[in-house]
């Protein structure tokens, strides 16, 4: 800014002149100081106009939800606010608020569920966590609450086994948790996002070994094969997914990208 | 400087200090005030533009360019509320959008932003049944197919207490509307009628030939009142002009009529007479528009993409869109709209629950900068359109009082001038 102000045009001399009955500001006599303040206001009145006009318009309110993230969020959470105790639909509302990058309030849900209900069996609240680490981009922690989510799912399919009877055969009917392989996948992933294609593909390779004819994990581990630099590799795995759906356009890609021809 | 009302006149020197002063506090405050404001409309434009679309480990599929806009789940965000299967769409003059679903025996009504308006379940003593697919007039009344009972009903969505009228037509599954004409796709064939319901022109009968139908399950007019048709089962799409003389025909894929039993296994052999085959074949064409380059846009409801063919001969234009159940990916769509205005589709995303706002390339019927506007301010920007005509309403304020103050000056100047040659020549 100028230390020598400029020159007072004779126009600003009439209008002061005119208005001499009217006090104003001895800084808004300046023209400079003067314009900036109505640029100011100028500025907040637009801004104003322009809350108002969302507002009127509707462009700032939807009645229902927008995305599929928002959709999940509405109606997990409308039971979990209904009083549900199932742990899964708890953690099926906390993956969707992770989902909607809510993580504060997920957090929230993590810590309340923890204290209200009882998870043993499932490990719902671990795998929510390894969850929400994998969504903040936290990958070593995700890595350690998925391995705990395995370990206590384990753990819990053991024992059940263990008791015989009734229920060893119950817990053989049923197949441990799929919160387990929910787990592997997301060490996977962040193994994947830190780089680590060879531990990435360990647990690929754990959760194809639960599930067989998983033709999108096979494509998931086909990539990072690539990746790994194991082109043979990547397309055996491209060529098994299409086994199990033929024309799987991720599958064709994948063998595309390698210059292999279905 | 002017001296203002006070009694004693500043010296220059405190006048300029408190000025430079005054300079120095505006100007921070001014930066602040933008910066502020700056990243309140920020915030305020992540708020009101829904995040999603296509992302995640499908990126490696091509879905042509199709960009997501938005989508629609439902009337609130309660369970109950929630669509459920949605079977039809059609995109009012106003931009809103009136869509049915399996679950809601009505009529509901949006913004384009995805706010609920309202719903109708028709008059009182004539509910409506069942209602699925629809169309709008330029009138803004509303034509739906209730299949299940023959019949297909207009609504008028200003008085929907009363009846608009209905016409029996065995067994609508889609419906198109032009200035004063109305397609009906039925089981067996289409029909051409007046707006007052009087039958034009009947076509085919159910079957495989060359004028027979399987479920028309799409109509749609163009400008010109041309009519195309989707053959759903027999995997045909055929165009017919204003006095029903066909124009084209087309196989666009395998027929999902013509299963045949094979050392007892159910195969379809593979048509002679395919126009598309490979990765281009529909592999069940269902609800269709035009857009507004004039091209035909079909659902491929097994393949979950729309599908675009040119209108003058039925060649084959591209694909767009994939499967899954991401923002911008479709699961067994049903029906299709284009909204003019606002250069979109509306797609009736069947076993995702959803309807979802989509545009694809090429699909404007205008260039350059009236689509272009008509695209942004269809969006979050519609928010700026008050405050930008305010602005240019100050704009053209300050152009006149400044043309005015010109001309003031130069009517000073010139009184000044000539009393100083009058002066002049008193002296002289």
């Amino acid at each position: 800014m100028s230390d020598v102000l400029p020159p007072v045009e004779a126009d600003e001399t009439e209008s002061e002149n005119r208005t001499v009955t009217r006090p104003r500001s001895k800084m808004m006599n300046d023209p400079v100081v003067r314009r900036m303040a109505y640029l100011a206001a100028g500025l907040v009145i637009v801004f104003l106009l322009v809350v108002v006009t969302a507002l009127l318009t509707g462009v700032a309110t939807p009645s229902g939800p927008r995305t599929l993230a928002e959709r999940e969020v509405a109606v997990a959470g409308a039971a979990v606010q209904a009083g549900s105790t199932d742990t899964a639909v708890w953690g099926q509302y906390i993956a969707a608020l992770i989902a909607d990058k809510q993580y504060g309030r997920a957090k929230d849900f993590i810590a309340q569920g923890r204290e209200s209900l009882d998870d043993s069996k499932t490990a719902e609240f671990s795998l929510a966590e390894a969850r929400l680490y994998a969504g903040q981009k936290q990958y070593k922690k995700a890595i350690e609450a998925a391995e705990k989510t395995k370990k206590q799912v384990k753990d819990a399919f053991d024992a059940r086994i263990a008791q015989g009877g009734m229920a060893k055969k119950a817990a053989e009917l049923e197949g441990i948790s799929s919160n387990y392989y929910d787990a592997i996948l997301i060490e996977a992933g962040a193994y994947r996002s830190l780089k680590d294609w060879a531990n990435a593909i360990a647990q690929y390779d754990l959760y194809i070994e639960g599930n067989g004819g998983a033709s999108d994990i096979l494509v998931d581990r086909a990539n990072v094969k690539i990746e790994s630099g194991d082109i043979a590799g990547a397309e055996k795995d491209f060529n098994e997914a299409l086994r199990f759906v033929p024309d799987d356009p991720e599958a064709l890609a994948g063998l595309k990208k390698i210059g292999v021809s279905k | 400087m002017s001296v203002g009302t006070d009694s004693v006149a500043p010296t220059p020197s405190s006048q300029a200090t408190r000025s430079r002063r005054g300079r120095r506090i505006l100007g921070v405050v001014l930066a602040v005030l933008i910066l502020l404001l700056g990243l309140s409309s920020y915030f305020l434009y992540r708020m009101v533009t829904p995040v999603g679309g296509n992302t995640g480990g499908t990126a490696a599929v091509d879905d042509g360019g199709l960009v997501w806009v938005r989508s629609i789940y439902g009337k609130s965000d309660a369970p109950a509320d929630q669509f459920d299967q949605t079977q039809g769409v059609a995109s009012a003059s106003d931009g809103s959008l009136w869509i049915t679903d399996g679950g809601h025996f009505s009529l509901m009504h949006f913004t384009a932003d995805g706010r609920f308006l309202g719903e109708t379940k028709g008059p009182s003593d004539t509910p409506l049944q069942a209602p699925s697919r629809l169309a709008i007039g330029n009138d803004g009344k509303i034509y739906v197919c209730e299949t299940m009972g023959d019949s297909l009903r207009v609504i008028d969505p200003s008085n929907v207490t009363t009846d608009a009228g209905s016409f029996n037509i065995p067994s609508p599954v889609s419906v198109a509307v032009s200035d004063d004409r109305i397609a009906v796709g039925a089981v067996s064939g289409f029909a051409i009628l007046e707006k007052s319901g009087k039958p034009i022109k009947v076509f085919g009968s159910r079957g495989k030939g060359d004028d027979q139908f399987d479920y028309v399950h799409g109509i749609a007019f163009d400008e010109a009142g041309n009519v195309y048709v989707a053959d759903s089962y027999n995997n045909r799409l055929s165009a017919y002009d204003k006095d029903g003389n066909r124009l084209w025909i087309i196989r666009t894929g395998k027929p999902s009529n013509s299963a045949e039993e094979v050392n007892d296994n159910l195969t379809v052999a593979e048509p002679t007479d395919a126009a598309l085959k490979g990765k281009d074949a529909l592999q069940l064409p269902l609800g269709l528009t035009v857009d507004g380059a004039g091209r035909v846009v079909v659902v491929d409801m097994y393949d979950c993409t729309l599908a675009v063919f040119n209108a003058a001969d039925g060649s084959f234009v591209g694909k767009y869109g994939i499967e899954g159940a991401d923002d911008g990916q479709f699961f067994y769509p049903a029906t299709v709209s284009y909204d003019a205005g606002r250069d979109w589709f509306t797609v009736a995303d069947g076993l995702n629950n959803r309807v979802q706002i989509v545009r694809i390339p090429g699909s404007a019927g205008g260039i350059g900068v009236a689509a272009t506007v008509r695209r942004a301010i269809a969006g979050p920007l519609r928010a700026c359109i008050y405050p930008f005509l305010l602005l240019l309403l100050a704009f053209i304020v300050w152009l006149v009082v400044r043309k005015r103050r010109q001309k003031r000056d130069r009517g000073h100047e010139s009184t000044n001038i000539e009393n100083g040659l009058t002066n002049l020549e008193a002296s002289e």
